[in-house]
């Protein structure tokens, strides 16, 4: 009796175990996924491939640039939200093609597709050595503006290679603590005021 | 006897798989055979939770202009719906062109929709979480055919898995038709038609 009572115990734990097992399991997707690089604003990230400086981060309702010589304005019906990224590669040419706004939901909004023709909207090319200075513009809702994550990386979805994490927590604040949220941002004298 | 019985055994024991077999063959195409679900039916201004979007159809009209920057060939005609679109998924995301399937037209094919924004005249553009703008579909008609007096468009809305079979990733399947909308031929809001 005691003796059966035991097997059956011992089989119920190797179930238990083998259950475990095969939920703790990482899926192909988790393990050929993006290698996590975290960092946070004002300090360098360092990927395989480029480094990322995050000097600052505005808000505006609208762009203003010109094309063809005439004015172009971009309304959103969030906000505007743009990142100023210093980067540099590392060991080959390159460019930081993917940047990608996440929010404290996991909300994940990429780079605006609607500035084409926009001055300084090619993907940023860097080299090594040589740090330059690249903006990403971004439409995003309102509520996702504190404790959001900027995410960097070459590709769409890389594959076992890194990704920069940089948390934007330096957020332009008015002297009552509101977020200060331009009215107008003129990308063509952002252009000339920081090459 | 004993033999005889035995064959009788035998002789029953393949038949029932077989019996069963049909009998559910004929349920299913009894079944079958009847008139299809009917679908839920919507008319203009009606939201509709179609998988990845929430979708509002607002109005439809028959364009011979360019339209929102939508520019037509010669010899084409545009049967244009404007509509409210809402990503309910996680990420930006543009897929939305299966999201409307027109009802089939008496002598009319029809090609995929060129999808733009209102906002801006923006072909194919980049729709983000929560955040709703209003697009037009243009689907591209020869002039010489009769649109009918209204427009039946079924919504399809896809489910979202967590995980699939093949590579363990989520994403969202098994296209349905969600609901039907009919909207009748009007005039076009001021300002969406810019000339040819």
């Amino acid at each position: 009796m005691k003796r059966r009572l035991a097997t059956l115990l011992l089989l119920a734990a190797a179930a238990a175990v083998l259950f475990a097992m095969q939920r703790s399991t990482p899926r192909y997707d988790e393990l050929t996924g993006p290698l996590l690089v975290s960092g946070r604003m004002g300090q360098p990230v360092r990927t395989r491939l480029f480094d990322a400086n995050v000097e600052r981060v505005q808000f505006a309702r609208q762009l203003v640039y010109e094309r063809f010589d005439r004015q172009t304005v971009r309304t959103t019906s969030g906000l505007w939200a743009i990142v100023t990224v210093e980067l540099s590669a590392r060991s080959r040419s390159m460019h930081v093609g993917r940047a990608s706004w996440v929010g404290p939901q996991g909300f994940q909004y990429l780079l605006s597709d609607r500035l084409a023709l926009a001055p300084g909207q090619s993907p940023p090319a860097i080299e090594p050595g040589l740090p330059r200075r690249a903006r990403y513009f971004f439409e995003i809702r309102p509520d996702q503006v504190d404790g959001a994550v900027l995410w960097l990386s070459e590709h769409v979805g890389p594959r076992l290679d890194s990704e920069a994490h940089i948390k934007l927590d330096v957020l332009p604040r008015a002297a009552d603590g509101a977020l200060d949220v331009m009215d107008t941002f003129d990308m063509n004298a952002a252009i000339k005021e920081q090459p | 006897m004993r033999i005889a019985f035995g064959k009788i055994k035998t002789r029953l024991a393949t038949g029932i798989g077989s019996t069963v077999a049909v009998g559910a063959a004929a349920v299913y195409s009894v079944f079958g055979a009847g008139p299809p679900p009917s679908v839920t039916q919507y008319t203009a201004g009606n939201a509709i939770e179609a998988g990845r979007w929430l979708v509002t159809p607002q109005r439809a009209w028959v364009s011979r202009q360019r339209v929102y920057g939508v520019t037509l060939r010669p010899g084409q005609q545009a049967l244009v719906l404007e509509a409210d679109l809402s990503n309910r998924t996680q990420a930006s995301t543009g897929v939305y062109s299966d999201l409307l399937r027109p009802a089939t037209m008496p002598g009319i094919t029809l090609e995929d929709p060129v999808v733009a924004q209102v906002r801006d005249p923006k072909t194919a553009p980049l729709l983000h979480p929560g955040m709703p703008e209003r697009v037009i579909y243009v689907w591209m008609i020869p002039a010489s055919a009769t649109p009918p007096a209204s427009f039946t468009v079924d919504v399809v809305g896809e489910t979202f898995k967590p995980v699939d079979n093949l590579f363990g990733t989520p994403g969202w399947f098994n296209p349905a038709v969600v609901g039907q909308v009919t909207l009748p031929f009007g005039q076009p809001p001021a300002g969406a038609e810019q000339g040819s």
